[in-house]
Order: structure tokens, then C-alpha cells, then sequence
């Protein structure tokens, strides 16, 4: 999240509409985590608290033994005209929920992969 | 769904310790010789829990102390992330115990989720309270759809 925040004006420099955070959490828990980070309306911060967009997705992991249900994997896409631009996976052993056992991956299209990758 | 008279059924809740998640069974939580006032509610940082469930609880710390109770828990399928962030939030210190049920498996033990999938919220608890004595529930007070009364710090404290 701190990533993103903080490269949001170079994101929105190569032509970025919108930057959004998707994780399984409510509305209710979004906009606190929204304040927690000051995100200051930067970032849409989007709940799917019932998991129906990352099991669309495919991209679930089953955190339940670790009290924590059914989530969403790690990841990133660009996304243009609602299509999915590009795929590269790589490892973020730097990435703050690293007890999250789940693969992962960051989805990069072509004109972004810098930008992203100083996350 | 459990009722007066029952034992709390096992499950794993866990807390934010200060190195991380912290896991506690009911076990331990409503351990033999304990007397525990454990309330769940649908979801941390949602505005009945937020401005009155929670409060209600931590500002009556002292009285339900005096009544001679152990422990105050707060459980929610969240998780213990969220649990953490929010008692800070809630100013919860030492007084209620914030613990995340994030897989439900207490919530569904105990016989009171409900589906709050097409509101985005996946299974959540039903809103209720319960004064736990040895293990056993010795008062339950399960709240209607929507509504916030029976399960109050308040009304708690009546029957402690």
C-alpha cells in the first residue's frame, strides 16, 4: 500500500485512470484501513468481503487454519479497457503479510513494469 | 444453535499480541473457574458495533470487574488484523479482549452466523452476548435482525 501511495503521481503520469486496492474485508474495513494509511482518496480502496471477485478471479487462498477464511493471493494488474495487459510473476519476500502461504504474483502490463516493479 | 446450560464448543479464536496473531482456544478463554462476559457482533469498524456495542463495554469495564468477571471478549469474523486495529480504534486497552473468528469456525460452532453474502460481507455472527461461568453458558442473550438491546453492556450487567 505504502508503494503505491507513494508512486501515485508517476503511476497517474503514464496515463493511469485509476488505482485500486482489492482485498477480502468489508466496506467497513476498508475505509478504516482508507484512514489508517492516509490514502486521502488516491487510492480506491474496494472490499470483497464475500470473496465473489477473487474466486472469479481464481485467485483465492484458504487462510481458514490460520483464521482468516478464504482470501485473495497477492497480486497486481494493469488492466486496460477491462483487459488484462501482460503477466510477469515475481517473488516479494519484502511484502509486510509475508506469513500469507499463497504464490506470489504481480501481473504487469508493458507500458508500467518500472513503475511497479520499485514497489 | 447452543443454548443455556451448554458448554462453549471448541474452536480457535485469535487476538493481536504484539508479535502477531495470537491464538487462544475457547477452551482457555472460558477456562474452568472463570467467570467470562464474551459478546459477538457482525463486523469491526460497522457503525451499531462501533458507536455503541463496543463502547457500551469498555466504559462498564469497572462494573462487570465489580460483579466478579474475569474476562470481557469481543468476538467478530474479522480477523486478527482487523480485531488489533480496531480495539485500538475502540480504545479497548486491557479491558475487552478483541478477538477474530476469521474463518467462522466459532461463529458456526456456537449455531449463530448468518449469510451476509449478498451484502458483500461473506458469513458473519449474529449480534449476542453471554455470561460464561466454568465453561458452561449460563446466560444468552441473542438480539433480533438489526436490532440492539438485549445483548447491551447494560442489560449484561443486570443479570451478572
Amino acid at each position: 500500500m505504502p508503494g503505491f501511495l507513494a508512486n501515485i503521481d508517476a503511476i497517474k503520469g503514464k496515463g493511469v485512470d485509476t488505482v485500486a486496492c482489492i482485498s477480502v474485508n468489508d466496506a467497513f474495513v476498508m475505509g478504516a484501513w482508507a484512514k489508517d494509511q492516509k490514502t486521502d482518496g488516491k487510492i480506491l480502496m474496494l472490499g470483497d468481503g464475500s470473496g465473489e471477485f477473487s474466486q472469479a478471479m481464481g485467485l483465492t487462498m484458504d487462510l481458514t487454519k490460520n483464521g482468516l477464511g478464504v482470501r485473495s493471493q497477492r497480486y497486481a494488474m494493469v488492466v486496460q479497457d477491462g483487459r488484462l495487459r501482460g503477466v510477469d510473476g515475481r517473488e516479494r519476500p519484502e511484502a509486510p503479510l509475508r506469513r500469507c502461504n499463497g504464490p506470489t504474483q504481480l501481473v504487469l502490463g508493458p507500458a508500467l513494469p518500472r513503475v511497479l516493479n520499485r514497489d | 444453535m447452543v443454548k443455556v446450560g451448554d458448554k462453549v464448543p471448541h474452536a480457535t479464536l485469535r487476538g493481536m499480541g504484539p508479535e502477531g496473531p495470537k491464538a487462544i482456544t475457547t477452551e482457555e478463554l472460558f477456562a474452568s473457574g472463570k467467570k467470562v462476559v464474551a459478546f459477538a457482533l457482525p463486523g469491526a469498524f460497522t457503525p451499531t458495533c462501533s458507536a455503541k456495542h463496543v463502547p457500551g463495554f469498555v466504559t462498564s469495564f469497572d462494573k462487570i470487574k465489580a460483579k466478579g468477571v474475569d474476562t470481557i471478549a469481543c468476538i467478530s469474523v474479522n480477523d486478527a488484523f482487523v480485531m488489533g486495529a480496531w480495539g485500538k480504534d475502540q480504545n479497548a486497552g486491557d479491558k475487552v479482549m478483541m478477538l477474530g473468528d476469521g474463518g467462522a469456525e466459532f461463529t458456526n460452532a456456537m449455531g449463530l452466523s448468518m449469510d451476509l453474502t449478498k451484502n458483500g460481507m461473506g458469513v458473519r455472527s449474529q449480534r449476542y452476548a453471554m455470561i460464561v461461568q466454568d465453561g458452561v453458558i449460563k446466560d444468552l442473550f441473542v438480539e433480533k435482525p438489526g436490532a440492539f438491546e438485549v445483548s447491551a453492556a447494560e442489560n449484561v450487567l443486570k443479570h451478572l
